[in-house]
C-alpha cells in the first residue's frame, strides 16, 4: 500500500474537545478502511496568509498513512460533509516522513550558513570601500570633470559647448 | 577574444541546486519557512534562473508552492501580501 498524506483546518473556534473529535473522526476513518496512520502532526491554531469563509486562523492537522486507493475518495467525502473543516488536501506521500525530517533540517542549517556568509561577504564590501558600482548597466552613473574649459570628458566624446 | 570570453564564463559561475547538494527528493508543502525562501515578497514564485535549482527539483518546488497556497501557509501573488 501506498503513502498519502492529508492535511485539514478545523475551525478554531469551536471548543477544544469538538476539534479533538472531527481529527479523531478522521483517524477513525482511516483505521476502519484498512488503513494505518504512521506519523501524525498537530500544527494546532495558526495565522491563515488570507481569511477563509471569514475566519483568520485555523487549526492544522496533517496525517501520513498507509492505506488503499478508495481511501482519498471517501475522505473527501468525510470533509464536505461536515462544515467544521475548512480546508483540506491529500496527496501522495513520496518519502520516509523521518527520512523527510532529517534532510529538512540538514538543509535548513546550510541554508542559514549560506545566508550568514552572504551577510558578511556584503558587510566587507561595504567596509572596504565602494567594491561595488552598480549592477549590470547601471555603470554607476555618468562622469564628468568638474573644470571650467567647456569640455566634458569621461562620457564619452567630449564636445566644446559655446 | 578567446580569453575574454574566458575570463567571462569564469565571471558567471554556475549555480548549484540546494536541493540536489543536500539530496532533498521530497519537499513539504508545510514547510513555510523553506518555501518562503523561494518566493519573492509580492508571494511570486522565484525563477529557477535566479534561485539556481534544477529543472526537476524547481518542479517539485513549484507544486510544493501551490499546495501550501491551497492550505493558505503561504500567500497568492498579490499586492495586499503582509
Amino acid at each position: 500500500m501506498k503513502l498519502y498524506e492529508t492535511c485539514f483546518i478545523v475551525n478554531p473556534q469551536s471548543d477544544d474537545a469538538t476539534i479533538e473529535r472531527h481529527v479523531k473522526s478522521v483517524i477513525d476513518l482511516i483505521t476502519s478502511r484498512q488503513g494505518k496512520i504512521v506519523y501524525e502532526d498537530r500544527l494546532g491554531t495558526r495565522r491563515m496568509t488570507y481569511p477563509i469563509e471569514g475566519l483568520t486562523q485555523g487549526n492544522y492537522t496533517s496525517l501520513i498513512f498507509e492505506g488503499p486507493p478508495t481511501l482519498n475518495a471517501e475522505l473527501d467525502r468525510h470533509y464536505r460533509l461536515e462544515d467544521a473543516y475548512i480546508r483540506n488536501i491529500t496527496i501522495l506521500y513520496e518519502g520516509d516522513p523521518e527520512q523527510v525530517r532529517i534532510a529538512r533540517e540538514a538543509l535548513q542549517i546550510s541554508m542559514d550558513r549560506a545566508d550568514q556568509a552572504a551577510a558578511e561577504a556584503r558587510r566587507e564590501a561595504r567596509e572596504s570601500g565602494g567594491g561595488f558600482r552598480g549592477g549590470r548597466g547601471g555603470g554607476g552613473g555618468r562622469r564628468f570633470d568638474n573644470d571650467d574649459d567647456g569640455y566634458h570628458r569621461g562620457g564619452g566624446r567630449s564636445r566644446r559647448h559655446d | 577574444m578567446e580569453r575574454k570570453q574566458a575570463e567571462f564564463q569564469d565571471k558567471k559561475r554556475r549555480k548549484l541546486c540546494r536541493f540536489c547538494e543536500n539530496k532533498i527528493q521530497y519537499l513539504d508543502f508545510k514547510d513555510e519557512r523553506l518555501l518562503r525562501r523561494f518566493m519573492t515578497e509580492r508571494g511570486k514564485i522565484v525563477p529557477r534562473r535566479i534561485s539556481g535549482n534544477c529543472a526537476t527539483h524547481q518542479r517539485k518546488l513549484t507544486a510544493a508552492i501551490k499546495r501550501g497556497r491551497h492550505m493558505a501557509i503561504l500567500p497568492f501573488a498579490s499586492e495586499s501580501f503582509r
